[in-house]
């Protein structure tokens, strides 16, 4: 094996070549510096390059979503983002940043932007990373990801850091697009979308949309048989399938019409003079054949709907002040429907089975106020305040139906309305042509958990050519979500006593240079993390207590309580290298993350790495444009390394392998038919681990001796053609 | 918070946006300061700028007097080239000029020698057809905030396209207004002919 040192002087030289090569091919390194320079909006209140954004992020264009075949936010996650992980346990993928992934958060952790509308709603936080985050993909212009935690603009929830979404302008999506896409053959995904721009009152008029489906069955997977035994209530080999008869034994293969998905969605915006409207609706529908509830059952389903509207207006008063206003309101429910044949999984009399129903719902509305300052009409010394006041209501119903005599019993029931208030400033200044400052806090009142203050300060030195040298720290905090508040289950869990929101510090540092056409970034970082919310195991006194009290039935013996139970950190290192050559018609970009994270959470058995989070990962790509009406090649890779498994008691505590996987994409227009394209990309996956256990058996047993995971869909071909047709 | 509390936030809010009345024209998408950069670059670019120039290299940026928007962009633009030692190598000077017509700009470009002209965003697409015209014979370079102005005429203009910023140039504009960019420069643009 060649040694390390080796082998970074390999890379280097090889950087070294590329860079002199494309030097020395054209003179225009300094205006292709330029123009490669991202352009983010999300960090701060305004646009500004990345380089003295107050924060690391990456810029995902919509080319290059489409030169390396990406069709859903987890794939422009994983092959193009850096410092950003997803893993797929299937049904939803879970997301994580710099060696932190927080098992089993629906997304709560990661805020979800569109246009400047937050996606995450407040039963849950629940926010999607896969097809699932229902935004019609052809609209999106370019996607930030932002790392680090982001509270100072954004409030709760932006822990890990803030996916940007922005949408097309209607002058690059003019026309009507016709949209046909297959995951060969387990899915379809079918799309209709139009941009104009008008004049009315003589005022421009830019509208965009599109509505599309996606629809997708399988594949099958085989899993191991797992022998169970006995239901703990009936005596009798526990039922994994509605056959009348149990046989203990979970497992088999699966139907394609038990891993499902089903999402139809619709996003429009129109921009009139200084306003701008925003109207999404989506629908999320998918089911599993493992996890709770019966194996391998296609009646088993979760279901998100989302109905969203947001209205901006922005206008320049004086040379000085601007104004902004956003107001909004979102519709979200959601509903597991669990049909489990289980005994065990069921209410105590419920010994034929049940069907667990569990229905969340919030709908939200608020205004959004900023009043930007330019004191000297400059841009050097801007001051930036905000606030946001919003009105939410929860409500959720948890329910088992007998499946014997289809009488329900509900469990849990709560509805509540809240208020909250959101006041920030943000300072940027310039006193030197070089420097760049921003320091900006935000105050967080919210009948929920009450008060929390959320700083943070950058500064960006760009004191040599080409170069920035940039430092930050920052704080979030996520509010504990309403079911964490009000969530209890006399079978199994008591409502939390006094729940404080989470809360995350960071501070990091990064160096940035550009020369020659390519970018260079080397960062450090390190996040401490306090008071995480998670379901703690109570002890045989307190549930003896609670027993008392009535907040668990006699015959409980296991049971839980959300509490502000851990804390954690991470640190490490992230680094990437993006460039072009030969007329910008060869691009390439590699990111690499190596963290290294450790805690008292529960279910670590020691300090150790965090469940599913990647420790080390990284992707790498490059295209090349073979020019007129020759298609683009690309190729994309990307590395996670070994991830502990989650929720597993064999020891030593198992790791999912390694995970490498390559895609290769053909895009471009269609011989004969430039208004018709097509892309065909392959990709596939060198194991067959995620760090997700599977099945019933979490412990080693005498015929079961290795942890059972989730499976990786290895191989697929996606082919997908979209007509363009002129206004 | 009482019911009649969020009523009288909204009425004040509906007010202060009542005030604005007058709508504005199509934003700037690219920061100010990295359009300057662009400026300072790109100059360097043009083989008859020291010709035009002489020995100083003249911005004027223009903004529509009453436009809050456009008066400030115009005044960021002109502090952001101050703060450069030199463009193409030539010394600089830069100043903001209240737009009233393109024969009183044709003046103001031969009187005060200006190398560069750059509009504020504000400008009607009548207004920068007008100085298209105005400025058909003339040698210098106009330089639009926003990118749908060099359909209308102007040499240059900048615009942001999946987050990236992107040039475009009016090549048949350039060639009149005596605009000679290098190929290799040209190749990073887009050009409309």
């Amino acid at each position: 094996m060649m040694p390390c040192r080796s082998r970074w002087r390999e890379a280097l030289v090889l950087v070294v070549v590329l860079s002199t090569s494309a030097a020395q091919a054209e003179d225009t390194s300094d205006l292709e510096s330029l123009l490669s320079q991202p352009v983010v909006s999300g960090a701060s209140a305004s646009a500004e390059s990345a380089t003295i954004a107050p924060a690391t992020s990456t810029s995902v264009t919509a080319e290059e979503l489409r030169r390396y075949g990406i069709a859903s936010l987890d794939q422009a996650i994983n092959f193009l983002a850096l410092g950003i992980i997803t893993e797929n346990p299937l049904g939803t993928v879970e997301v994580g940043t710099r060696g932190t992934l927080l098992n089993l958060d629906y997304g709560n952790h990661l805020l979800v932007v569109l246009d400047g509308h937050v996606l995450n709603e407040p039963w849950n936080g629940t926010a999607y990373f896969d097809r699932m985050v229902g935004v019609p993909f052809e609209l999106i212009d370019h996607i930030e990801m932002i790392l680090g935690p982001g509270s100072v603009l954004y409030g709760s929830n932006a822990m890990e850091g803030v996916i940007n979404i922005v949408t097309k302008r209607a002058k690059d999506f003019t026309g009507l697009h016709v949209v046909a896409e297959s995951e060969l053959p387990i899915s379809l995904r079918g799309g209709l979308g139009f941009g104009t721009e008008l004049r009315l009152f003589d005022q421009p008029l830019e509208i965009i949309g599109q509505v599309e489906y996606y629809k997708r069955k399988g594949p099958s997977f085989d899993f191991a048989p797992q022998d169970y035994g006995l239901d703990a209530i009936t005596g009798e080999p526990r039922r994994f399938t509605t056959d009348p008869v149990g046989t203990g034994i979970w497992g088999g293969r699966s139907s394609p019409a038990a891993l499902h998905y089903d999402v139809p969605a619709a996003y429009l915006r129109a921009t009139f003079g200084d306003f701008q409207l925003a109207l999404r609706g989506a629908e999320a529908k998918r089911g599993t054949p493992q996890g709770w509830g019966n194996f391998n059952d296609p009646d088993k389903f979760s279901r998100d709907r989302w109905l969203s509207l947001d209205l901006q207006y922005r206008r320049a008063l004086t040379r000085q002040l601007d104004i902004s206003a956003r107001l909004y309101g979102d519709l979200y429910d959601y509903l597991d429907s669990f049909p489990t044949a289980s005994a065990e999984q069921c209410l105590e009399y419920q010994t034929d089975g049940c069907l667990s129903l569990l229905v969340g719902a919030s709908k939200w509305a608020g205004l959004e106020v900023r009043a930007p300052f330019d004191w000297f009409g400059d841009a050097r010394f801007v001051t930036r305040p905000g606030v946001d006041v919003r009105v939410r209501h929860v409500s959720s119903n948890m329910r088992f139906v007998d499946a014997a005599t289809d009488v329900s019993d509900t469990v849990s029931s709560y509805a509540l309305t809240e208020k909250a208030v959101g006041a920030y400033l943000e300072q940027t200044a310039q006193p030197l042509e070089w420097v760049n400052l921003n320091a900006g806090a935000r105050f967080d009142y919210d009948e929920r958990f009450g008060s929390h203050l959320s700083p943070r300060v950058a500064a960006v030195a760009s004191a040599w050519e080409g170069g920035a040298l940039k430092v930050i720290y920052s704080e979030a905090f996520r509010a504990p979500s309403a079911y964490e508040a009000e969530y209890e289950d006399v079978t199994y869990q008591i409502l939390p006593v006094n729940l404080r929101p989470e809360v995350v510090r960071s501070i990091e540092g990064s160096l940035e240079q550009r020369f020659a056409g390519q970018r260079l970034l080397i960062g450090v970082f390190r996040t401490s993390w306090r008071d995480m919310v998670m379901a703690t195991e109570l002890t045989a006194e307190e549930i003896a207590a609670a027993v008392d009290s009535g907040a668990l039935v006699p015959a409980t013996t296991l049971a839980y309580q959300y509490r502000n139970e851990s804390s954690f950190s991470n640190y490490g290192v992230n680094a990437s290298f993006d460039g072009a050559a030969l007329g910008r018609r060869l691009t390439y970009a590699l990111t690499f993350t190596a963290a290294c994270s450790d805690g008292d959470l529960r279910h670590c058995s020691s300090l150790g790495p965090l469940p599913v989070a990647a420790q080390l990962f990284g992707n790498a790509r490059v295209a090349y444009d073979l020019g007129d009406s020759l298609p683009t090649i690309a190729l994309a890779g990307r590395v996670a390394g070994p991830r502990l498994v989650d929720a597993s008691d064999f020891e030593p505590r198992p790791f999912a392998r390694r995970q490498v996987e390559l895609r290769a994409a053909l895009s471009g227009d269609v011989p004969g038919a430039a208004w018709l394209q097509y892309r065909l990309v392959g990709n596939w996956a060198a194991s067959n681990d995620t760090p997700y256990s599977v099945g019933p058996l979490a412990a080693p047993q005498a015929d079961y001796l290795r942890q059972a995971l989730v499976p990786v869909d290895r191989l697929r071909i996606m082919l997908g053609l979209s007509a363009t047709l002129p206004p | 918070m009482p019911r009649s509390n969020v009523i009288t936030a909204v009425c004040l809010t509906a007010a202060t946006l009542g005030v604005a009345v007058r709508a504005s024209a199509e934003s700037v998408t690219v920061p100010v300061t990295l359009q300057a950069e662009f400026v300072a670059k790109l100059a360097a670019y043009d083989t008859n700028l020291a010709a035009r120039a002489g020995d100083t290299v003249r911005v004027l940026a223009v903004f529509k007097e009453g436009d809050p928007e456009s008066t400030r962009v115009a005044q960021q633009l002109v502090t952001a080239l101050a703060a450069k030692a030199t463009i193409a190598g030539l010394p600089h000077s830069q100043d903001v000029l209240a737009w009233t017509d393109a024969a009183a700009l044709r003046a103001a470009c031969q009187s005060r020698r200006l190398a560069v002209i750059y509009f504020a965003p504000g400008f009607t697409d009548a207004e920068l057809e007008a100085v298209a015209t105005e400025f058909s014979d003339a040698n210098v370079l106009t330089v639009t905030a926003v990118g749908r102005g060099v359909s209308r005429g102007v040499v240059l203009g900048f615009d942001i396209v999946s987050g990236k910023p992107k040039l475009m140039l009016n090549l048949t504009q350039a060639r009149k207004q005596k605009v000679a960019l290098r190929p290799e420069a040209l190749s990073l643009m887009k050009v409309l002919e």
